[in-house]
Parts: C-alpha cells; structure tokens; sequence
C-alpha cells in the first residue's frame, strides 16, 4: 500500500476539507479519467482497491496513473479506553481529496473499455466520482 | 486561412460579484491586452465562444475580435488561455493577446495520430506522450495540426519529434528530441498479493531527525547520571 518513506511528524492534525482542488483538475496523461465530485478522505486501501479494479478490467491493455498519494496519517484510540491521555497512535493514511481532483488517469483503451474501468474503481471510493474525457 | 469572428462588447472592470452576474447572464468574462495598447476587459456569448473552443484549433484559435462598442480596440488575436471551472468544467475565463498578421507568432498546434499501430494488434500499448507543439509563423499560416501516422508502429518503436515535418514558413520550436509516441510491450498481468498489515499495527515511515534526537539522548544520559550522583555525594 502507499505510504511515505520518510515524514518530518508521525502525528497530524486533522485540518479541513472545504473549497475546491487547486491542481490536477485537467487531465495532464492520459486520455481519460476519474474525478472526484466531493471532498474527503482517501485511504491507502481504498486507492490500492481502486488500482486493482482498474488493472483487472482493463487486463492486459492500457496505461494507469494515480494523481494522489496518502501522505497524511490518521490516529485512532483502542477501544475502550477513556477520553485523555494524549492522541492514538497512527492507525491509517490518507490523501486529502477535493472536488475536482482527477485522481486516475488511464490511456491505451477504448472509451468504453475506459469508462466501465472507471466506474468499477469509483465504487471503490468513498466519494462521488465522474468520468471525464480529455477535451 | 480565414479568421473566425468573435463578437464582442467591453465590460466594466468591476468585483467578483459583476464578473459572477457576467457569467449567469450567459456571457464568458475575458482580457484582451497587448500590442502596445492598454488591456481591455470584455465579455462574450458563452455559446459563440463555446463553438470556437471546439474547432479544429480548440484552445489556441486565433480569432478576429469585433468590439461592437469600440470598434478601434478590435483586431486578430490569439487566444493565449482559457479557465475552466474544477468541477463543471464550463469556461469561466478567457484570455486574449493582440497580433499583427504581418508579425511572426509562437503558439501551440495538436498533434493527431492517425492509423492503427502494428504493435497494438501484438498486444502493445500506445503511449501518446507529446500532444501538442509549439511553432513559430505567420499567424494566417498556423497549422490546424500535425498528423502524425502510426501504422507502421510495432512494439517498442517510437516516433521523434525530428520525423515531423512541418510545412513552409512553419518553425518547430519544441525541441526535436522529443519523443511523440512511443509503443510498448503489454503489462504482465500477475495477481498480486497485497500485504496488508495487521489491524492496528500498520509499518510507520521513518520520522526525519528522529535518529539524531535518540543518539543526542544516549550521549546526554551519562552525564545527566554524572551530575546526579555528584550532587548527592554532596548531600552526603
């Protein structure tokens, strides 16, 4: 699964999820792709899930890229255990999604190869998803 | 090459909030500026300038601008940028740069592939790394596009941007080293295992400086321990 080889906190704090994405929102290389319509979080899982049903319907053909990588760390606390005594230990990673983030890009296929592609991977997501077409 | 039309009035230089009533009256906000003259803020129908978007030069069109109010600001120009919406994806800005017909220009020109490659039929992929180009020539001689042919790909070929041959009058700027398109070898399709940790226990990346802060620590301790011991023999 994704995650980063090295970071500067083990910890973070959660931040906010408002307003729209500021790049990746054009298809920059492939010929079509996957955009989010929503804003949230995306884990290390569900990406991987993602990329495994979007190989496994294109098969042999086609060219992938993921435009997003998990890089923040999410902390949970055990179960049963008291509010206090400090923050949970890290427990996933995530990658900030906003709406209008082209997360997959795929190329080398025919559109309606694309496109079921496409839809199969954006059930793996937690978020709205549209497929788009480079103009 | 003729150039296309494009109708439009000047606007206001005024705050988001007239620029986003531009936009719901089914106009598209846009800048003209250069050639020596002051920048002049228009706006155009959205439908009209959809239909330029979506000819031949698509986003690099060079139009002739008809200012029905000023008419002396008009005059060809390039389309330099367009923005889009992140999410809806309509136009909600445009850029214009005034040109000279008589003047060389630089802009950008598609790249088309046309056949099917050899090397597809073989099980390849075609990768299409270089869409678009920039050239240099009169702006009535801009090309609507290269084709580039690729029937005679096979796996592991590729095409340069040296192959292409431009047509008179027209310099290629972008480097000729490029490489266009390129066919490679089909993935193997093996089923991956995905090692995923157990719960809770996930691996954590090293945390930078994090090394230097414990070695920093272990060098302290006996002298921290030093201090102590003689602070208590004090004591004693």
């Amino acid at each position: 699964m994704l995650m980063p080889k090295r970071v500067k906190f083990r910890k973070q704090q959660r931040g906010r999820r408002c307003g729209m994405s500021k790049g990746a929102v054009t298809i920059d290389f492939g010929q079509y792709g996957l955009k989010s319509l929503e804003n949230g979080w995306i884990t290390a899982r569900q990406i991987e899930a993602a990329r495994i049903a979007l190989t496994r319907s294109l098969k042999r053909g086609g060219k992938i890229w993921i435009r997003i990588f998990p890089d923040k760390p999410v902390t949970k606390k055990p179960a049963e255990v008291r509010m206090g005594k400090g923050k949970g230990a890290p427990e996933d990673w995530v990658a900030v999604v906003k709406r209008g983030r082209v997360m997959f890009e795929i190329e080398g296929v025919t559109e309606d190869l694309a496109r079921e592609a496409a839809r199969l991977a954006g059930h793996k997501l937690p978020l709205l998803t549209r497929f788009v077409k480079r103009a | 090459m003729e150039l296309q039309t494009l109708k439009a009035v000047t606007r206001e230089p005024k705050n988001k909030g007239h620029v986003r009533a531009t936009r719901r009256s089914g106009n598209v906000p846009a800048v003209l500026y250069g050639g020596g003259q002051p920048p002049v803020m228009l706006k155009m129908n959205e439908l009209e300038f959809t239909r330029i978007l979506h000819g031949r030069q698509g986003e690099h069109a060079i139009v002739q601008l008809q200012l029905d109010d000023q008419p002396d600001l008009g005059g060809p120009a390039l389309l330099k940028e367009v923005q889009h919406h992140p999410v809806r994806g309509d136009v909600i800005h445009a850029d214009f740069q005034r040109i000279r017909l008589d003047e060389k220009i630089t802009t950008q020109v598609p790249l088309r592939l046309v056949g099917h490659a050899r090397g597809v039929v073989d099980g390849g992929v075609i990768d299409f790394q270089l869409r678009e180009v920039e050239v240099e020539c009169l702006a009535l001689e801009v090309p609507d596009g290269f084709e580039v042919d690729i029937s005679d790909m096979g796996i592991g070929d590729n095409i340069h941007l040296a192959q292409l041959t431009a047509p008179q009058n027209v310099t290629i700027v972008t480097s000729s080293d490029r490489v266009i398109v390129s066919c490679m070898a089909p993935r193997l399709v093996k089923e991956e295992v995905v090692a995923v940790p157990e719960e809770g226990a996930p691996a954590e990346p090293e945390v930078i400086g994090e090394k230097e802060r414990a070695a920093k620590e272990v060098e302290e301790k006996p002298e921290k321990e030093k201090e102590r011991e003689k602070g208590k023999k004090e004591k004693d």
